[in-house]
């Protein structure tokens, strides 16, 4: 922990305008996308890529969908008590339900439902398919589902049988699309976006490492909205670009030694989703001088790590190098496709894996020179949940301490304001902080 | 109908002839008869987390598959590994190997169909410890052009991996035979099952559940010989199950049987499921092939579907329930749950909508660890009462 007195220099982000701005045009896209003759497909927000052969398409990533409804209370109250009212539990993920319910209501946050014409969508978390089937069959619209396997333990690369079934799944892909769009599928086009995806993950992979700096240059908060268009965003010239000059940005806070927070004097890894509607609640700890630092969900849906162990067998979160410094360019059809299958295990073959998700959490308070870590007990989502309760006691087991909150990362209705706030209260006097004085 | 006034609640069928005894015996003393049965046969027992994992190979290495099942009591051991929100099924599961109640398992296997199993899976291995554990995927697409080759080469790894831990070759001679066994165990469920289609069916829904959960807890070439000594007294049997609403129950990890009994109890007869530890656990034959594993995959991607292999517009799960639902010739169908299991929750709407539209009536049901009694018997009787007006 450092000293009471320090006083880092702080300033506020110069790129934060354009990431707003991306997202912006991003969901404008979606809005008008019958219009500008655009096919607007939807499923998750990893699975836009799956797209990206068609000359003309904007992706509706369903999970960033509901968690920009989740900010709007009103409004995905609504949401989740019309997903409800067709017979669908409450503790199911809670994105999911706020898609579904703002399809029922025919509302958006920008107005009506921007309707897909078709989904697409790649199984890692078993919400995925199910989520999309049901939704398309709901719109009456095409529906097309890669499954990607699931094995154990995780840190072992995938078989490569496993490469091999989701690639051939991913090769029936554009004649299918090219079936019901009627659009000729451009592999040069599919293979220029994969690529700049992967160096788009790798910048964001390399700003997270850049906050294992003291003090930290950017907080969670933050981070939460500036991982967007690497997770759910356009895969164009002008994200790439915005990841560039936001590292560049960031690199230069280190250097100049500006933090995210003045008074840093602890720092906090925050596992899971966060409540979207309570994002004030890393302000609060910010009034103790706890900066939030790191988080598995920002860095892995984002960010190109893998998990190494060093020469002690302690693991490490490292930057992945960019595939196409690492291999030729792909030729074909099928090797883009292969390379896609590579990718995808590669980013997110941790998602619902308990073995690693001990390892990275250890990983990163470590790395990330956290001095405790703060594990949301998320109620919305059964995907990342998973391995959660493991993690906190690998992290006590480190000697990290940990304090776990219940919640619901979409869903208001289960958030308990001053349940929360005391468990906050307590565990930062437990780490030995006081409430600093403005 | 009031519980008391039941002629179901009464008369508890089966229990009077002993044809049930033994197989209910193997159910209540699953522990004790893994461990007599490795005295016994010298042999090592490993446990099964899915219906998925392929037990013929497990067969046939010599070791006996049992599948691993909660124990319906309330408990507080799993709570630190597992958070409240996954199901309580695998939370129970989770909390006998933590309990040590299967300390006679050397090895485990999960072949993947859901993510709070999955937890389960892990959390076993790193806490409770096993000498052999191995996790299969199993694929959700399963009517994908390549599932039956992806799935080969799972149960192809599984079984390279299974013979370097037990030092021999697994031979097709070997594999031939657990599948034949396996097969015959199908065939005589599946006899015993249509017996259910006639108008005052021999056995009763609760009573077919323990022929089903027995099966996965015992070395089925004995269960087989149960099974046709049950086949050949059935047609003598006295004490019949009471005739009454012919009822499906589908959904989940329900292998409670006290819950189906209540059921009944309440003036239906269940006639038919789809449930994973009914039909859906043997319902189609593994067709034998010259490349065992292959045939193996098939027989497997073959099985009906739990809604977590049934991701597509096909709705391959809806067509099975309508098609039995149809030939089992049922009034109504309950669709049973285990609280917070994700991959039901999904299907339930639609498949109630699905029924509906093909003029089944359906109601729900979620179930937790332990049976709320008094809320089961309500909302049956209640969906037993609405049945009757509708018929
Ligand atoms: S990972 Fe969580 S948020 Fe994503 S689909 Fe699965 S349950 Fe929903
Ligand atoms: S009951 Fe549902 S959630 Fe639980 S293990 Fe079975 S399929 Fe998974």
């Amino acid at each position: 922990m450092s000293p009471e007195k320090i006083l880092y220099k702080t300033k506020p982000l110069e790129n934060w305008a354009w990431g707003k701005e991306l997202r912006t045009k991003h969901y404008k896209s979606i809005m008008t996308a019958k219009d500008d003759g655009k096919t607007l497909t939807s499923g998750s927000a990893h699975a836009r890529i799956l797209a990206a052969g068609l000359p003309n398409y904007v992706h509706l990533s369903g999970e960033p969908f509901g968690a920009t409804i989740a900010t709007m209370p009103e409004l995905a109250q609504e949401c989740a008590e019309a997903a409800e009212a067709q017979g669908f539990s409450r503790d199911m993920c809670a994105y999911m339900r706020l898609y579904w319910g703002a399809s029922f209501l025919n509302k958006s946050p920008w107005g009506k439902f921007p309707k897909p014409d078709l989904g697409v969508q790649s199984a890692i978390c078993d919400s995925h398919a199910k989520w999309h089937q049901m939704m398309t069959e709901y719109m009456g619209i095409p529906f097309f589902v890669v499954e990607v396997p699931q094995y154990y333990p995780a840190l072992a690369p995938p078989h490569p049988s496993m490469i091999e079934y989701t690639a051939e799944q991913f090769m029936d892909m554009p004649p299918w699309m090219e079936g019901v769009t009627g659009q000729k599928w451009d592999d040069e086009k599919f293979i220029t976006a994969l690529l700049r995806l992967n160096r788009i993950h790798v910048l964001w992979a390399e700003i997270c490492t850049l906050n294992q700096n003291v003090p930290a240059p950017l907080d969670l908060k933050s981070m939460y909205s500036l991982y967007w268009p690497a997770a759910g965003g356009d895969i164009n010239e002008d994200t790439e670009a915005f990841y560039r000059a936001l590292k560049d940005e960031v690199q230069h806070r280190v250097d100049e030694g500006i933090a995210a927070l003045a008074t840093e004097r602890c720092r906090l890894m925050h596992e899971n989703q966060p409540p979207w509607y309570a994002l004030y609640i890393f302000r609060y700890m910010e009034g103790f001088g706890a900066v939030t630092n790191c988080g598995g969900y920002v860095f892995a849906l984002g960010g190109a790590f893998d998990l190494v162990d060093d020469e002690q067998g302690n693991p490490h979160l490292i930057t992945e190098t960019p595939v196409e410094q690492l291999e030729p360019r792909p030729k074909n059809r099928e090797e883009s496709m292969y390379l896609m299958a590579k990718l995808h295990f590669g980013r997110y073959r941790f998602v619902t894996s308990p073995d690693a998700k001990r390892k990275i959490a250890v990983a990163m308070a470590d790395d990330w020179k956290c001095n405790g870590a703060i594990i949301m007990l998320n109620r919305g989502c059964e995907g990342l949940s998973v391995g959660q309760t493991e993690a906190r006691l690998a992290l006590i087991d480190a000697g990290v301490p940990t304090m776990v909150y219940e919640a619901n990362m979409a869903d208001k209705r289960e958030w308990d304001d001053r349940e929360v706030r005391d468990r906050l209260d307590s565990y930062m006097e437990s780490l030995g902080l006081k409430k600093l004085e403005d | 109908m009031s519980t008391t006034e039941s002629p179901h609640a009464e008369k508890k069928p089966g229990q009077n002839t002993g044809l049930m005894d033994g197989f209910r015996r193997i159910i209540q003393e699953r522990h004790d008869y893994a461990r007599e049965w490795k005295d016994r046969t010298g042999g090592r027992v490993f446990g099964g987390m899915c219906t998925y994992v392929p037990e013929e190979i497990i067969y046939a290495a010599g070791i006996l598959p049992v599948r691993v099942l909660g124990s319906h009591e309330p408990q507080d051991v799993s709570e630190r590994h597992i958070y409240a929100m996954f199901c309580p099924f695998c939370r129970d599961v989770l909390a006998q190997g933590l309990l040590g109640r299967y300390d006679y398992l050397e090895g485990l296997i999960m072949s993947h169909t859901c993510m709070h199993l999955r937890q389960s899976f892990d959390s076993w291995v790193t806490h409770v410890g096993i000498d052999y554990f191995y996790y299969l995927f199993m694929p959700q697409l399963i009517r994908h052009r390549k599932a039956r080759g992806y799935l080969t080469t799972e149960f192809t790894r599984f079984k390279e991996n299974l013979e370097g831990w037990i030092g021999k070759k697994i031979s097709n001679e070997e594999i031939d035979r657990a599948i034949e066994v396996h097969n015959t165990n199908r065939r005589l469920l599946r006899q015993i099952y249509e017996l259910r289609k006639s108008p005052n069916p021999p056995i009763s829904g609760a009573e077919c559940m323990e022929l089903v959960v027995s099966s996965q807890l015992c070395d089925k070439a004995e269960h087989n010989g149960m099974l046709e000594r049950l086949l050949k007294e059935l047609p003598a049997r006295q004490d019949l199950p009471p005739a009454g609403t012919r009822l499906m129950v589908i959904g989940g990890e329900c292998d409670d049987q006290e819950a189906v009994r209540l059921v009944e109890a309440s003036g239906a007869n269940v006639v038919a499921d789809d449930l994973c530890c009914g039909s859906r656990y043997f319902w189609n034959e593994v067709i034998p092939g010259e490349d065992r594993m292959s045939a193996l995959a098939q027989g497997y991607l073959n099985k009906p579907p739990c809604p977590l292999k049934d991701v597509t517009h096909e709705r391959i799960r809806f067509k099975y329930v309508l098609d039995m639902a149809r030939e089992f010739n049922v009034q109504g169908v309950l669709q049973v749950m285990q609280k917070f299991c994700d991959p039901h929750e999904f299907d339930i709407p639609a498949m109630e909508r699905f029924l509906k539209d093909n003029g089944i009536p359906s109601y729900s049901i979620e179930l937790d660890v332990t049976m709320p009694v008094g809320q089961l018997q309500t909302r049956t009787e209640a969906f037993l009462e609405m049945l009757e007006l509708e018929i």
